[in-house]
């Protein structure tokens, strides 16, 4: 009797212990406002200004140290390029032909920079109706490989006599230690976190591919330095960040979104190029935010610290508005946080090739899109000397960049985060 | 085999007064617990806030609350501390009842590979983007399928040691796993995927009201069934022909029993994942407080199962910014709880 | 007249092997005993079970009270015949108050557990066995021969008609071997049909009531300990040499092996 009774008492007191554990974590931040936030302008910790003009994070990459990712050799017609991990990657000029890409971000963006007629295999699953709407040839390539982490079938990439390989960042490694003795394959990776490594996976991508996507590439990463300076000039008279919330959307409702700490960091950096706080950035300087991956927020944090603007990622989505139209807050955690932000601060993000926010080439017009967004003061008053042509912009980047003679219906469904062809839906 | 002892020292420590005691002891703790978690998160409600919002949806009130008050309380705490309640009791009936009918302390709904099987049921139901229905239709296929396949395995190798069982549900598991990642690879990545792989994970993150007055019922049915099955379930422990012997028809209360601990694994599973541990040590530690007598073991096991899932529901949301997947959390306490009862035990269990 | 229990050709085998036994035929009624010798392997047990209605024979037929075993559902089987397995060591040690109340399960509804009547019922057994001193311990921190006495304190408890023993004194010692057959002989005069196996020719002698033997070949000779307990029925059986003698000491036939290591 006396043994259970304090086994009782162990397991009561673990349960309580851990309970008041948990109260007391909750109990911290007394008050449910924003402590480092008065009027949007958020006072403390972090300082985003000294970023702007500079890629977040640091200066415009130096790819002149040997070895650092884009570092070049030249031998005459043979060129040998260090890749992201400092591996060197030694082709004759013109010669590569046939690449296969495992990486869907880096797919969306070399079909952008007019890589279309090198692929010999597509990515399962992942080739969405714009791909095919742009590049019918990529899009009804025969072969094609899982979009998976984690090893692709050797064999099967090797059958395909490729010239070049790009690895997804999470496989990468071991087709590099697939095959043997001067027979490995030509894999390559050519990740990125930053905007700034973005520019260099582009500006790579064309010197091994040459001609037409060299040029685009070089043009990219003049275009994404004009796009941020614009922005920058317009946000000069003001210190106003609005916080904003990503999400990515999808089966997840509005829950889904990336840590501040992620390596996909590219949200926070357009957010604070075009002008706002990017909500998990908060967090972490709040120290609430332990998690390094894409996670399910807990929606009691938005209501305690709410944000001003929610862009949502991955397209139109049933699932999302199902809780955009839920507007009763006894079923949807969301509805309060909707209802005061409004539609207008309620934004799904523009889609295309790939996710505007995301990692492919439209990420350069995203900081447009962001700025547009967070301060419509400033950057979509067509009076306004910073006005930024969303429409215009769009049509550009499509009909001179891409290549793709883009009509004004699909430009607004691009906008919108909508399919092609559904205007009017 | 089975030494003699196994268990049975403790069988007889609790004296008879003690138990409605102990049973009450365990509600009212729940109960404890069930306020704390309702009135504990990161958005701070008072108290007697909380109170009021919750008497405001049966009677009306003034409200004198923000709404992102009545939000947190509503919205957000009571469907998945609710969640947490039930499906907390419902893993640990369902180990207990496993474990009885089993005769094997061993065993729980993810040792013996019901949750697998479950969760691809509900994975296999997700794919061909099926109703909330279906998708606990699917579960509990699944994890029909599971027990069976886990329960003709000993009789195939004609072994019914304690072991084998353990070991034939980790082949069952197994098989259920490689399964589940075939369906992975059919789902498609920017749409399904993300909700299968949320089953895998185990959360109550996106527990809605909506889905509890589904399936909320269901888990009540099986605990009710079980609770009130809880004797016939000290008689099937003996044995199958002693249980015959005293006049049970054992194959219809097998039946009856498998089925509702498989419905109660099914429908945790459809609301929050695969979620392990719970249904093995919450029966352990009940019999350590009130005995291995089914008919005290059971009522307290639910208690202390809705307690404990409660607990970790509110440690996963109160934690962190984001929500600490459920299974980690039981893991992570689990784990060790059990190897205390191990040592504690020593080499009885075997 | 019908008996209490009647089998009438019962044959069974275990999937697809031979026959374990065939054509088997007895009846016995209320205050019989019927005492089964056999060798190892023999059957026995499974005999048992069929006659409990545990096992189903492969063909002929049980009949119990004049009904026929299958027509019955298991509760009205367990209301006339408590079956006393071989001491076995089950995973739970339930307390021998709960153990014993099982054996009013027959009476219990299926979603119902026993209410104070049924374990008024059970300490009764209890009483009667002599074991009210370990009513509060675990079952399996028994003594073997303090599990037979509980375990038949729970047949009792099932307040049946017929009880079956199966091998009720394989894991007693020399003393409890005795005091179990004597308390099986007062159980038969209390007015309980009582069917046993056994290993020791000499217990049913002391019974002293119906025997029957399961012969190496499946059949069942039966008839009365007096005739058919023999030193050549014996010596067939066991294959050993074996004599059956009359001692004045205890006024019964004793049984010894003519083997001179």
């Amino acid at each position: 009797m006396k043994k259970t009774s304090l086994l009782l008492l162990i397991t009561l007191f673990s349960f309580s212990g851990l309970s008041l554990f948990a109260g007391g974590s909750a109990e911290t931040a007394t008050d449910n406002t924003l402590p480092v936030s008065i009027g949007g302008v958020i006072i403390a910790e972090p300082d985003y200004s000294r970023n702007v003009g500079v890629a977040y994070g640091g200066e415009d990459l130096d790819t002149s140290v040997p070895g650092s990712y884009g570092y070049m050799e030249e031998e005459g017609d043979r060129i040998t390029i260090y890749d992201y991990d400092g591996m060197p990657f030694t082709f004759t000029k013109g010669s590569v032909k046939r690449i296969i890409n495992l990486w869907p971000a880096n797919t969306a963006g070399a079909l952008a920079l007019g890589a279309e007629e090198f692929f010999v295999a597509k990515l399962d699953r992942m080739v969405n109706p714009w791909q095919e709407l742009m590049f019918p040839r990529y899009s009804t390539l025969e072969n094609s490989f899982p979009p998976a982490a984690g090893p692709a079938n050797v064999e099967a990439l090797m059958a395909l006599e490729p010239d070049l390989i790009i690895g997804h960042p999470t496989n990468v490694e071991s087709l590099r230690t697939a095959g043997y003795n001067g027979r490995q394959l030509p894999v390559i990776n050519i990740n990125f976190t930053t905007y700034q490594e973005m520019k260099v996976t582009y500006r790579v991508l064309g010197i091994i591919l040459g001609g037409e996507v060299q040029e685009r590439g070089e043009a990219w990463g003049r275009m994404l330095q004009e796009n941020i300076d614009r922005v920058q000039k317009g946000l000069s008279g003001t210190s106003v960040r609005p916080v904003v919330y990503y999400t990515s959307g999808g089966a997840s409702g509005l829950d889904s979104t990336m840590s501040s700490s992620a390596n996909s960091v590219v949200m926070n950096e357009w957010t604070s190029y075009a002008g706002g706080k990017y909500w998990p950035e908060l967090m972490r300087v709040l120290k609430k935010d332990i998690f390094k991956s894409r996670s399910i927020v807990n929606v009691e944090m938005i209501l305690k610290y709410p944000p001003q603007k929610i862009f949502i990622g991955g397209g139109r989505n049933t699932d999302v508005d199902a809780v955009l139209s839920n507007t009763d807050p006894s079923t949807n955690p969301w509805a309060g946080v909707i209802a005061d932000l409004g539609e207008e601060n309620i934004r799904y993000m523009p889609y295309a090739l790939f996710d505007w926010g995301r990692f492919g080439a439209e990420s350069v017009l995203q900081i447009l899109w962001a700025a547009v967004n967070i301060h419509p003061e400033i950057f979509a008053d067509p009076k306004s000397d910073h006005y930024i042509d969303m429409v215009g912009e769009t049509k550009t980047f499509y009909t001179d960049f891409v290549g793709f003679p883009i009509t004004d219906a699909q430009v607004d469904d691009i906008l919108n985060g909508r399919l092609p062809g559904s205007t009017g839906n | 085999m089975t030494k003699p002892g196994a268990e049975g020292t403790t069988a007889c420590k609790v004296k008879k007064a003690a138990y409605p005691a102990l049973l009450a002891g365990s509600a009212a703790f729940a109960f404890l617990i069930f306020t704390i978690s309702i009135s504990t998160g990161i958005f701070r409600v008072p108290l007697v806030t909380v109170v009021k919002i919750l008497l405001a949806e049966v009677y009306p009130l003034e409200q004198t609350w923000s709404n992102s008050a009545g939000i947190a309380v509503i919205a957000i705490r009571l469907p998945r501390t609710l969640a947490a309640m039930l499906i907390g009791a419902a893993l640990s009936l369902s180990g207990a009842s496993y474990q009885s009918m089993f005769k094997n302390p061993m065993v729980s709904p993810d040792i013996l590979g019901v949750s697998a099987g479950a969760s691809v049921g509900a994975a296999a139901a997700i794919l061909v983007n099926a109703e909330l229905v279906w998708i606990e239709t699917g579960a509990f296929l699944g994890g029909l399928a599971a027990v069976s396949l886990t329960m003709l395995i000993p009789k195939l190798v004609r072994n019914n040691s304690i072991v084998i069982l353990v070991l034939a549900g980790i082949i069952v598991g197994g098989l259920a796993t490689s399964v589940m990642s075939v369906i992975r690879m059919l789902a498609d990545p920017t749409t399904t995927l993300a909700d299968i792989t949320y089953w895998t994970m185990g959360s109550l993150a996106r527990v809605k009201m909506k889905e509890l007055t589904v399936i909320g019922p269901l888990i009540v049915t099986g605990l009710v069934v079980l609770l009130l099955l809880r004797y016939r379930l000290n008689v099937l422990s003996l044995g199958d022909n002693e249980a015959r012997s005293l006049g049970v028809n054992v194959s219809r209360t097998r039946f009856i029993v498998v089925a509702c601990a498989t419905l109660l694994t099914a429908s945790s599973v459809c609301v929050a994942g695969v979620i392990g541990w719970v249904g093995l040590v919450i029966p352990h530690i009940s019999r350590m407080i009130v005995g291995i007598d089914n008919k005290k073991m059971l009522p307290v096991s639910m208690f202390l199962g809705g307690s404990f899932m409660m607990v970790i529901d509110l440690l996963a949301r109160t934690l962190a910014a984001v929500d600490i997947p459920i299974s980690v959390l039981t893991g992570i306490i689990g784990a060790p709880f059990f190897f205390l009862i191990l040592l504690k035990q020593k080499r009885r269990i075997l | 007249m019908s008996s209490l229990i009647r089998a009438e050709e019962i044959s069974y085998r275990y999937n697809r092997g031979p026959e374990v036994f065939r054509g088997i035929s007895f009846d016995l009624d209320e205050g019989e005993i019927f005492t089964i010798l056999g060798a190892n392997g023999a059957g026995k047990s499974t005999l048992l079970n069929c006659l409990a209605g545990i096992f189903k024979p492969k063909s002929g037929r049980v009949f119990l009270n004049a009904r026929e075993m299958g027509e019955l559902t298991h509760r009205e089987i367990a209301k006339l015949i408590a079956f006393v397995p071989q001491i076995h060591n089950p995973t739970y040690g339930y307390s021998v108050r709960e153990y014993v109340v099982m054996g009013t399960t027959p009476y219990i509804g299926a979603f119902a557990s026993p209410r104070r009547e049924d374990y008024r019922t059970a300490d009764q057994a209890i009483e009667r066995m002599n074991v009210a001193h370990l009513a509060d311990k675990a079952y399996t921190d028994l003594s073997g021969g303090e599990r037979q006495q509980v375990t038949i304190a729970r047949a009792l408890a099932q307040r049946p008609r017929l009880i079956m023993l199966d091998e009720p004194t394989a894991h007693l010692d020399y003393g409890n071997q005795l005091k179990m057959i004597k308390l099986i002989k007062t159980l038969c005069e209390e007015g309980f049909a009582v069917v046993l196996t056994t290993h020791v020719p000499d217990h049913p002698v002391i019974l002293d009531g119906r025997v029957g033997i399961l012969t190496r070949s499946g059949g069942l000779i039966t008839g009365g300990a007096e005739t058919l307990l023999t030193d050549e029925s014996l010596t067939a059986l066991y294959g050993i040499e074996i004599r059956m003698k009359y001692l004045d000491e205890c006024s019964r036939r004793i049984c010894y092996a003519l083997f001179d290591g």
